[in-house]
């Protein structure tokens, strides 16, 4: 009985886990010179995480980036491509730069977390061009990061059309993978107690 | 002591928003030719260099040339700002449009600055060979005051009328200048009055 007892438990665990992950929407970036359109051999590169929580209507940065040849004069989430992966696209997101972002350097790091119920959060021209709402406007962001078609982007003084920048890709997720190997650990232990008494 | 404050925030917002999009304009006159003529051609060019989406937007409307255009190409950078000879940076105007064969007319086109044919390829060469080097090298040429547009017609084969590319403040810019006038004209006033 005991152990039925836990697997509910671990089950009921599992499942109020899932549907939390389910509010969250993880993104990899990861910059470089190789990756701008045009190419360009920046030695620069960066890396970082873009998260949206679609239940708190929320963007959360966080990345760095080094070994710029110019500084940093703006940067953008642009979106959307018509192809993914590849082209340019006009700003998603708060212009003339992210709201905290580190202008007039070659390496540093950026953390901030933007409302995306607000119109602050993105260019006056992408809600404009997405449905006029705030709303459409995110489930617009949200769609072309899903497609691959989101990529952040550092401007600077001597790449004025962009440094380095990455493409949003999604991140595997291990969440799960990591919580059935913690129930099957459990579940052992638990037989070897039960054998033991 | 609060004015000078004001004056450098909009002047602070001003050049971040210009970082975003470059605007540039050009007169063009027989006058500003490499050799001055007498032409009563007159045109006016734009230039929108978009650094988001890598592009470059020609506007040009042209007048009582004395030919007839036989072709327009936008060249830099000179080694002066406003005055000399160039190179082509632009793949000749007449193959997107620009209207040949006649006196008057006008041309917008927008050139996509990602691939190589968004330039003249000799261009792309002498500024170190690919796409990224001509880029920027096209945008230190407008943003320097070292390009210009020239329009060749029959009368004029080597150039009828010319301008240089200045940067002009975007709208947006214009209207915050406007408005920091208008504020600190507000405190002088002010001053006056307690005065």
């Amino acid at each position: 009985m005991k152990l039925l007892n836990s697997c509910i438990a671990l089950a009921a665990f599992a499942l109020t886990s899932a549907s939390s992950d389910a509010a969250l929407i993880p993104y990899n970036i990861n910059l470089s010179g190789p990756n701008e359109s045009p190419v360009n051999s920046s030695p620069g590169f960066g890396s970082g995480t873009v998260t949206f929580d679609d239940v708190l209507h929320t963007m959360a940065i966080v990345m760095s980036f080094t070994g710029l040849t110019g500084t940093t004069t703006a940067a953008h989430i642009h979106a959307a491509t018509a192809t993914a992966g590849i082209g340019t696209s006009g700003v998603a997101t708060t212009t003339p730069s992210f709201t905290g972002f580190p202008l007039g350097v070659t390496f540093g790091s950026f953390n901030n977390t933007f409302d995306l119920t607000l119109a602050s959060s993105y260019s006056a021209a992408y809600v404009t061009a997405n449905g006029g709402t705030n709303a459409s406007a995110e489930a617009a962001l949200l769609a072309a990061a899903a497609a691959g078609k989101a990529y952040f982007n550092i401007h600077t003084s001597t790449f004025g059309g962009g440094e380095i920048r990455g493409f949003l890709t999604p991140v595997p997720e291990p969440t799960t993978v990591s919580l059935l190997a913690i129930s099957a650990g459990l579940g052992l232990v638990r037989r070897r107690r039960a054998h033991r008494i | 002591m609060r004015a000078p404050a004001v004056v450098a925030f909009l002047l602070a917002t001003i050049s971040r928003g210009i970082t975003h999009e470059v605007f540039l304009e050009a007169t063009l006159s027989g006058a500003r030719e490499v050799i001055p003529n007498a032409s009563p051609g007159t045109g006016t060019a734009l230039v929108t260099l978009d650094l988001d989406l890598v592009t470059m937007r020609v506007e040009t409307a042209f007048s009582n040339l004395a030919g007839t255009v036989t072709g327009a190409t936008i060249f830099g950078p000179t080694s002066v700002a406003g005055t000399g000879t160039a190179a082509a940076m632009s793949p000749a105007l007449t193959a997107t449009g620009f209207p040949s064969g006649v006196t008057a007319g006008t041309y917008d086109f927008t050139f996509d600055l990602t691939v190589a044919s968004g330039y003249d390829p000799a261009f792309i060469v002498s500024s170190g060979g690919t796409v990224s080097n001509a880029l920027n090298a096209l945008i230190a040429s407008f943003e320097n005051g070292q390009s210009y547009v020239s329009i060749r017609t029959t009368a004029f084969p080597g150039g009828e009328v010319r301008g240089f590319f200045t940067q002009v403040p975007e709208p947006a810019s214009v209207a915050l200048i406007a408005l920091g006038c208008g504020i600190g004209l507000l405190r002088q006033r002010r001053r006056q009055r307690v005065r």
